[in-house]
């Protein structure tokens, strides 16, 4: 293998000695619009057994990228990741700076390794950082490098473009014979995938080759929701009349899941016995004890998350987790497992994937469809109830909040499985009601407005407001209703009230606009309307994103009720209104009756991701709506 | 600084003895959870510290190198659900540490029980984003109302000289602080707002000196808007003070760092003489005004020069500076010091420390104040500070103004050069020097309900500086780009928020030569349509956000803290409003404000907005200052009425009607 890397490598470089800069001059017209343009992205895959028949993969990348704008940071470094299942085997980084006709070539020897533990206590996410230097326009970087995979199961999933334009992208995977693939793709709409096979000396040289022409963008968006991606997944392998089976189906994933979950090690532990005996003995049906040991395990066990190598997949025994009180996701669930088991009551790990990934268990066999373990606990007959031990708070009537609409593939013993879809939600089931009274007090606009959070802004108020003081609940407040709004002041909360059954907040704020009240000979003029809609950033953020991503779909509705003094008037009261995109809808309307002035807003969105080609569309709408809501009214005097 | 005090200081250990290990068998007391009841103030805090233990014990190893073993034994109790996350784990780095020695931890939960730290579960991550090594360490069975006691041991290089802050924005109960050291060494230490002084003690059998303190109880500080929390914390500064094996002199003093350091910069080699008469004939100044040729001097020497915090010595010799480019901060104090004596200006050097941290101290004799250089011109009678490129004659570091400083007066001696440490106070640049003027001229076509705005802004002193002095890098097209610049300058004029679109704009006096020297100008041409709004048959106009947006304190709390200003400063606006034909203005008088802290001429802090009409021009003229760094306690509530002034202004808007 080693000797194909170099050959490989010193063809590239052949080629690259015989390039000058003129040959490169046409991708700057052809894509004017475009910060960095990759030239090859090239993958040569190699699939062999170890004398201890294990399989071992061997990749060889080679990535020539070529900067067209003067943005150096797009260009100046590469990142190769690697873990516990993957090592760098070797990497060459070269640099190519325009100097007059040609280019003058260095080679790059700086590089770091580092680790990132993201929101993880432990994990093995490595990545080898390379620095490019004396990059300006029209330089290119190569990029050489060769990985070992050793856990078949979780190699062969391959983005195609991380946003950039390709020109000459080809992923090749030189395999046994025997060795089936099963082939998936995502977000590859408008690129043509074009595949060849063939045999030659006992290996299946199976070829994917493409090109990418747009670049995409999605800041905000999770990559695998818009990147195009490939997914070369090892099916099956037979040989000498038998046949291993990997990733052929929901059968071999559920088996593989089965494999390393059981692996815990969960011995009897006569403690933990005595504590679930101790907390079912007054519960006096099976809801009551799910609910108990559902309620001790995510109270008491708190989540410190260990995702390195097989520990991202092997639950810490229960013993473990029972005696030290802290796991993550399949550690908790593990353990749950364990003391429903000693309550009399059956249930599994569910395998699930939360909405940061695009994937459905029906439309890919990989892990890579799931990120997450929930425990399904079995209730004789009916639908599994699902419960997350890793949430502090829970909902009866919606399902998790990071897992609505996905899949989950329950795994119920080494053989069977189960694949549940979990209801998606609608933006009636999440609503942020604000009835705001208003009244005028030295020049100033006071409110009162009367809040109540249901579904989804439940679980997220109770999360904020929980256990706060008065003045940071304040302080919580204002943001929720005003947001960055300087203007304003929450001056006291009053009626807080947690509705548990009804998964409802509820509570009062009175808030001051330190905007004093524009006067006029004819009258006051003030602006009554929302100042901000909770969880969407305003339009002079919004509007510098390329694309956008709201927690959950959701409604916010806002009552404005001022009180006219007698013989006062709205001159000209405001056009109902109504505000449409494709995945939103804005409706305001207004009225003057006994003595008020009322005004409605709403607001419903349908979406969670807002890809770069909607945004622009989303974006216009809420200009509208800022533009819009930034008018006055002029109360006459009397 | 540190490094040369360290070999100073280890340039005279070698009568040290070696001294035995102490604390590597450092372990918690007993099994039971002795702690401080809280209760009054558990539900106003996520935790509270129960224990905060930090041993120090320098010895000499078998090397006969001055070593240090570090404990460190806390213990928090875990008031709210929310905390626990942020409190049950625990990481360790390893940067300062040779070898980490021992670990422990416990958790006492509330119904009894006890857990204990698993060993096996104490991991280590290699360099995150680059960022060095570290333990992490899983606590567990950490719960509400949980007591999370740990103490790690550790062995590293000794520090010599230090300045500790024991208080937090959480209480803290039973602190302990302890350093051991050989008994030949002797330490100096103050204590400054109420925390209790070190005692001392010699184990004569032993061979060892002890300090330590211990208080059962520092409260929480918690910070506040415009204020400086450090400052006014419970705090100690700690130097190595003594080497008895030698005698019984005082060492590390301000008198010996000023000896030292006369010779490191005006003591130059044959060839450093040679590279400085260059550097002084490429710096000199054709400009006969002595304070434009030494600023243009100083323009030079840091466009040129630039100081790296590695305190290296090649990097003070003047060969080494040239060559590279760079150097350490004694380096650049001897670049200034040496090209500006020989251009035959007279400079004086002082060390102080940041504001934001501490006061400078003079009665403690130690190196723990003396932190920062900043040179004094006395013929102007202005500062600079030479290692902060921004700075310029007249603008040092804004938070060394108003600060106590070393003095190194140079004098001779039998002909000989020396530094003699005297203390001085350094001047607050006047409040006149740093200004941010702008005249806005707005016309309206109430037609088609749009607007222009005309923009003159001219700004100087501190005000400038975070502009003018990049201004050269950011508007060179090889270096930044167009896109980056106009991000830079929005985010600097803060723009972003204002709802104008810019049509033109350009700016001058943005060359390295003019930095501080000249104003600043940038003038621009705005698309002002959403100032105006159309409203039952009136035009408003937002002309309060014409003086861009402003700080506030609305919010009102408790105030315990003065404030602190950062520099002094004004602001003048001139707003003229072209009234359209057939229009008057309608409430003229909301622009009339006169607020302000104090009385007439001694006044320290105002805004006030006046207007008046010419012609067809509503004009409106504002001016806002605040000629001191420091306003009392007492001033806060004036304080923040100015600067809410500031703020409701901002907020103002202009009535057009019909005649």
């Amino acid at each position: 293998m080693r000797t194909t890397a170099f050959l490989f490598l010193w063809v590239s470089t052949l080629i690259t000695f015989a390039q000058r800069v003129d040959d490169y001059q046409s991708y700057f017209d052809k894509y004017e619009d475009e910060d960095v343009l990759v030239l090859k992205d090239n993958k040569v895959i190699e699939i062999t057994e170890t004398k201890e028949g294990e399989l071992l993969i061997t990749e060889e990348v080679f990535m020539e990228k070529i900067l067209l704008s003067e943005n150096t940071d797009e260009i100046d470094f590469a990142i190769i990741p690697f873990n516990d299942f993957s090592k760098i085997v070797e990497y060459k980084a070269y640099g190519y700076k325009p100097n007059e006709k040609k280019y003058s070539k260095y080679r790059v020897f700086y590089s770091n390794d580092y680790s990132s533990m993201g929101g993880f206590f432990y994990n093995d996410y490595y990545f080898k950082y390379i620095s490019y230097y004396n990059i300006e326009k029209g330089s290119r970087t190569e990029l050489f490098y060769e990985k070992e995979y050793n856990e078949p199961y979780l190699w062969g999933s391959f983005y195609l473009s991380k946003g950039e334009v390709v020109e000459d992208g080809s992923i090749t995977v030189v395999s046994p014979v025997g060795m089936n693939f099963n082939v998936y793709s995502f977000n590859t709409e408008g690129i043509e995938i074009k595949f060849s096979e063939e045999i030659k000396r006992k290996k299946k040289i199976s070829r994917w080759e493409y090109s990418v022409s747009d670049s995409r963008k999605g800041e905000l968006i999770p990559g695998m929701q818009y990147l195009p991606s490939l997914h070369i997944l090892i099916s099956d392998y037979e040989k000498d009349g038998t046949k291993d089976l990997y990733l052929k189906d929901l059968s071999t994933l559920s088996k593989w899941y089965h494999k390393n979950f059981y692996s815990a090690g969960n011995e009897p532990d006569s403690v933990m016995n005595a504590l679930v005996d101790s907390l079912v003995q007054n519960t006096t049906n099976e809801k009551q004890k799910i609910m108990t040991l559902f309620d001790w395990v995510r109270h008491k066990v708190r989540y410190i998350g260990v995702e390195d190598g097989y520990n991202g997949y092997i639950p810490r025994s229960s013993n473990f987790v029972f005696s030290q009180r802290y796991g993550d996701c399949k550690d908790k669930t593990n353990l749950l497992i364990e003391m429903l088991k000693r309550a009399g009551i059956t249930a599994y790990p569910a395998f699930v994937g939360t909405n940061d990934l695009p994937f459905d268990h029906e439309e890919i066999v990989s892990p890579i469809v799931d990120n997450h373990v929930i425990v399904a606990v079995d209730t004789n007959g009916a639908d599994y109830w699902y419960l997350d031990p890793t949430q502090s708070e829970y909902l009866g009537k919606l399902p998790p909040m990071a897992v609505f609409g996905k899949s989950a593939l329950v795994v119920t013993d080494s053989i069977h499985y189960y694949n549940y879809h979990f209801p998606g939600v609608q933006p009636e089931d999440s609503r942020l009601v604000q009835n705001v009274e208003l009244s005028i007090s030295n020049d100033l606009l006071k409110q009162e407005v009367d809040v109540e959070a249901n579904g989804y802004f439940f679980l997220k108020f109770k999360n904020y407001m929980f256990e706060q003081n008065d003045k940071r609940k304040k302080d919580i407040t204002k943001i929720i209703t005003y947001g960055d709004e300087r203007d304003f002041t929450v001056d006291s909360v009053s009626n807080f009230n947690i509705n548990d059954s009804l998964d409802q907040i509820t509570y009062t704020i009175h808030a001051t606009n330190q905007t004093p009240v524009t006067y006029s000979s004819k009258g006051m003029f003030v602006k009554i309307c929302p100042s901000h809609f909770f969880d969407i950033d305003p339009y002079s953020d919004l509007k510098e994103y390329d694309s956008y991503a709201i927690d959950f779909p959701a409604v916010w509705e806002f009552n404005f009720s001022f009180n006219l003094e007698e013989g006062s008037h709205v001159h000209s009261l405001p056009a109902d209104t109504v505000f449409t995109c494709d995945c939103a809808r804005f409706e305001a309307k207004y009225e003057e009756k006994d003595g008020k002035y009322l005004s409605f807003y709403n607001l419903r969105t349908t979406e969670i991701y807002i890809m770069d080609d909607k945004m622009e569309d989303f974006t216009d709408f809420f200009k509208k709506i800022h533009r819009y809501l930034n008018q006055s009214i002029l109360i006459t005097k009397p | 600084m540190r490094t040369a005090l360290l070999l100073v200081f280890l340039a005279f250990t070698s009568l040290g003895i070696a001294q035995n290990d102490d604390y590597l068998d450092y372990t918690w007391e007993g099994d039971s959870c002795n702690f401080a009841i809280t209760d009054s103030l558990n539900d106003d805090y996520s935790a509270i510290i129960l224990k905060d233990c930090y041993i120090q014990n320098q010895y000499y190893d078998e090397n006969d190198d001055l070593k240090e073993i570090v404990v460190i034994h806390k213990a928090y109790r875990v008031c709210k659900e929310k905390a626990i996350e942020d409190y049950n784990t625990l990481n360790i780095y390893l940067n300062r540490i040779d070898t980490l020695l021992k670990v422990d931890a416990r958790v006492f939960t509330p119904d009894g029980n006890v857990f204990y730290l698993d060993q096996k579960d104490i991991k280590t991550v290699e360099n995150e984003a680059g960022e060095g090594d570290y333990k992490a360490i899983a606590l567990p069975g950490v719960e509400k109302n949980a007591v999370i006691e740990y103490y790690w041991v550790a062995k590293r290089d000794p520090i010599l000289i230090n300045n500790m802050n024991f208080q937090y924005s959480i209480p803290c109960y039973d602190v302990d602080y302890v350093l051991e050291v050989p008994d030949f060494l002797g330490y100096v230490s103050k204590s400054y707002n109420g925390l209790p002084d070190l005692d001392e003690e010699v184990d004569e059998d032993e061979e060892t000196r002890k300090y330590f303190f211990h208080s059962d109880y520092l409260p929480a500080l918690p910070s506040q808007p415009w204020a400086e929390t450090d400052p006014y914390a419970m705090r100690m500064s700690i130097s190595v003070g003594y080497n008895y094996n030698r005698n019984a002199a005082r060492i590390l003093t301000h008198a010996e760092f000023a000896s030292n350091l006369y010779a490191k910069l005006f003591e130059l080699e044959k060839k450093e003489t040679k590279v400085l008469k260059k550097i002084v004939k490429a710096s000199k100044s054709k400009s006969e005004d002595r304070l434009i040729a030494a600023r243009e001097i100083e323009n030079y020497l840091k466009e040129e020069y630039t100081h790296i915090s590695l305190d290296i010595p090649a990097f003070r010799n003047l060969v080494t500076i040239s060559e590279f480019q760079l150097a350490s901060e004694t380096g650049i104090v001897k670049l200034y010091m040496n090209v500006f004596k020989n251009l035959d200006y007279e400079v004086q050097l002082l060390y102080t420390c940041s504001r934001d941290e501490m006061p400078f101290d003079k009665d403690f004799d130690a190196y723990t104040h003396i932190d920062e250089p900043i040179l004094y011109f006395p013929e102007f009678d202005m500062y600079t500070s030479p290692t902060i490129t921004t700075s310029r004659i007249g603008f040092p570091n804004a938070y060394l103004m108003g600060q106590q400083a070393l003095y190194l007066k140079e004098v001779e001696v039998v002909g000989e050069g020396i530094f003699l440490p005297k203390y001085a106070e350094i001047g607050v640049t006047d409040w006149k020097l740093s200004g941010d003027s702008i005249y806005q001229n707005v016309t309206i076509d109430p037609e088609e309900l749009t607007a222009h705005v005309n923009t003159y802004r001219s700004q100087i002193g501190y005000k400038a500086m975070p502009v003018q002095a990049f201004y050269d890098v950011i508007s060179d097209e090889d270096e930044f780009k167009y896109e980056d610049m106009v991000d830079y300058l929005m985010a600097f004029y803060e723009i972003e928020p204002l709802p104008f679109v810019m049509d033109s704009v350009e700016f001058e006096n943005g060359e390295p030569e003019d930095i501080l020297i000249k104003p600043f100008i940038m003038k621009g041409n705005f698309s002002g349509d959403e100032l105006l709004e159309e409203s039952a048959g009136h035009i408003l106009v937002d002309v309060g956000l014409l003086i861009g947006p402003q700080a506030e304190l609305y919010d009102s709390i408790p105030r315990t803290l003065p404030v602190d200003h950062g520099y002094t400063n004004h602001y003048y606006r001139e707003i003229r409003v072209q009234i359209p034909d057939g229009y008057k203005v309608d409430n003229p008088e909301a622009f009339t404000m006169d607020v302000r802290l104090g009385e007439g001429a001694s006044s320290t802090a105002w805004f006030t907005s006046e207007y008046k009409t010419e012609g067809n021009e509503f004009v409106i003229i504002s001016e806002e200052a605040y000629t001191e760094i420091h306003y009392s306690l007492e001033d806060y509530e004036a304080f923040r009425d100015v600067v809410n002034a500031a703020a409701n202004f901002n907020k103002l808007r202009l009535v057009l009607v019909k005649e």
